[in-house]
């Protein structure tokens, strides 16, 4: 017996980036917390009004950064000076002024790694499906719709309450979606 | 969009009021004129002193100045429509440079004072150890003179160009002082970036004859672009304050100044340390002895400030977005900059006099007032009862409205 699908959320598709805007700022007006909007641009402003927390990935970025600075410090300091203490040029076995190079690169080549692959990792990605691709105008949104989706889970959310306040904020396409 | 901020740029009118204006004049007036006085008190007391005092006072002027024109041009030839708004303080900060042509007249009374090369027994003893003919072909007081001469030419020249084009925008908004600007940036950079690195050979690195680095001009550049951005960000903070431009110039706009601060401060530390580390490496006489001498007694003490204060502790301020958008933050780092920058300046020319460690002496300050004190009323005049931001310039609308991703 199949079970019945449960709804991910309404979708409420919109012609404007106007439009979005004032719908996402109206729906957060009246207490809805749990959304995500689609758009074939990037918004200015659209983080702050939709109340998106700052990302925590430039902290993850410090964090690699350091590892990266200390892998190089400790690696050139162990062969250098006490795996392979060989005389150099008459160069001391570690010193700063040569091995800072190295300790920049693998500090920027660490934050690069975090920063690249922790953006994919917070984004949620890889992931083989969403439900967006479940919403019929989802081809558009590369295009030239503005999407507005208000997930299921959200405390506010009620299937008729909350498409007759979308459609009175301007959405001129509404469709429930499933999960 | 209808929720930003900046709706409000109609009201601000892009002109300096009459009475604040008149009460800049007094107060810079005031510096220009006290600043002399104690300067040419200073040059009564001690000559040699007050002649290395000025060079550091003016080559910080002078780089800073530098710094103005190569970004003014940068923001042309990359079209940028955030820095338009700003932009008109940045060719009135380039415009410096003719008044610094006329502030090298106590540099080129003072060479005897300076410039170890000017005197004929110097080269004499010289000639005997060189195969090349440098003091006859390069470093003499003639030679000196001519290319300080055309420096200060090409440089007014360029300056008159791009900012004579700019203004001519202002009431006609026509586009093609935007193409002609364009145009005179690309060989400008190369020009200004080529004589500016000759320039500070002349003045700063031929106080040791015996030395060179090939990265001096860069690292000179490097330092007055990052003391520009500060200078830049610290007049619209002023500004700011007294109501001036105050809806045009916003948060965004000082994000990216302060972008411009932070990515400074890494190019300045990434130059000052490979000319360090190549130095080092070779570990040739010739060579170490810039860096000893930076490393003997309390020099070395100031060799710390700059590593610790000229870059660590800027590179941390600076490093996260928020700082970048607090103002006070990006107030306090103006100032931090500036005087940091007065120190990296002090550090290549004092110990080349100084040999025992640092002596601080007041003529330094008397000789920073009166030359800051005459480019900062230059400046203040240059403001009167003129537009105060590129009105005309095509992108303008667009840079009051940039924001941040």
């Amino acid at each position: 017996m199949a079970e019945k699908p449960s709804i991910h959320g309404l979708v409420a598709d919109f012609d404007s980036p106007d439009k979005l805007m004032d719908a996402i700022r109206a729906a957060r007006k009246a207490g809805y917390s749990k959304m995500e909007a689609y758009t074939p641009f990037p918004i200015h402003g659209i983080d702050d009004a939709m109340g998106a927390k700052p990302s925590i990935l430039g902290y993850l970025v410090l964090c690699g950064s350091a590892t990266g600075m200390a892998i190089a410090v400790w690696l050139q300091w162990w062969t250098g000076a006490v795996a392979y203490p060989l005389v150099i040029a008459g160069k001391p076995f570690f010193a700063l002024e040569p091995s800072i190079p190295i300790i920049f690169e693998l500090t920027v080549l660490l934050s690069a790694f975090v920063a690249v692959f922790g953006m994919i990792g917070l984004n949620g990605l890889p992931r083989l499906h969403h439900p967006i691709f479940n919403y019929s105008g989802h081809r558009a949104i590369t295009d030239d719709r503005f999407v507005l989706v208000i997930e299921a889970s959200d405390r506010e959310f009620d299937a008729t309450g909350t498409r007759d306040f979308l459609a009175a904020h301007g959405a001129d396409k509404l469709e429930l979606i499933e999960a | 969009m209808s929720h930003s901020h900046h709706h409000n740029a109609q009201q601000d009118s892009y002109y300096i009021p009459d009475a604040i204006w008149d009460r800049g004049r007094n107060v810079l007036g005031a510096f220009f004129l006290l600043g002399w006085g104690a300067a040419l008190a200073g040059y009564a007391s001690n000559h040699d002193q007050f002649f290395q005092s000025y060079l550091v006072a003016f080559f910080f002027a002078f780089s800073i100045a530098i710094g103005a024109a190569l970004f003014t041009m940068i923001q042309h030839l990359t079209g940028s429509a955030w820095s338009v708004p700003v932009r008109r303080i940045m060719e009135n900060i380039m415009l410096s440079l003719p008044v610094l042509g006329l502030l090298f007249i106590p540099i080129a009374l003072g060479v005897h004072s300076l410039y170890e090369w000017s005197h004929p027994e110097f080269v004499a003893k010289e000639l005997l150890k060189l195969k090349v003919p440098v003091y006859e072909l390069y470093l003499n007081p003639k030679l000196f003179y001519v290319r300080a001469v055309a420096y200060f030419c090409i440089w007014t020249f360029w300056a008159w160009r791009l900012y004579s084009n700019s203004r001519a925008q202002d009431a006609t908004k026509a586009l093609e002082p935007t193409f002609s600007n364009e145009r005179w940036s690309a060989p400008g950079m190369l020009v200004f970036f080529l004589t500016s690195s000759l320039a500070s050979v002349d003045w700063v690195m031929s106080l040791n004859p015996h030395w060179y680095s090939t990265m001096f001009g860069v690292y000179c550049m490097a330092g007055g672009a990052w003391g520009f951005f500060a200078l830049l960000t610290f007049i619209f903070l002023r500004f700011r304050a007294n109501g001036i431009m105050a809806n045009s110039v916003t948060t965004e706009h000082y994000h990216d100044l302060g972008k411009w601060m932070f990515a400074l401060t890494v190019f300045w530390a990434y130059i000052a340390f490979s000319q360090y580390m190549l130095i080092w490496y070779a570990n040739l006489p010739e060579e170490t002895v810039f860096f000893l001498a930076r490393r003997t007694g309390t020099w070395e003490a100031v060799s710390g400030i700059l590593v610790f204060g000229h870059f660590l502790i800027t590179f941390l301020v600076l490093l996260a977005r928020n700082s970048k958008r607090t103002l006070n933050v990006l107030r306090f780092a103006t100032i931090w900059i500036l005087v940091m920058h007065y120190v990296d300046i002090y550090w290549l020319v004092m110990p080349n006099f100084q040999k025992n460690g640092v002596a601080p002496h007041w003529i330094d300050l008397a000789t920073m007032a009166a030359v800051l004190g005459t480019l900062a009323l230059a400046f203040w005049m240059r403001l009167r009862k003129v537009v105060i931001a590129p009105v005309g310039d095509p992108r303008f609308k667009k840079g009051l409205e940039f924001q941040n991703v």
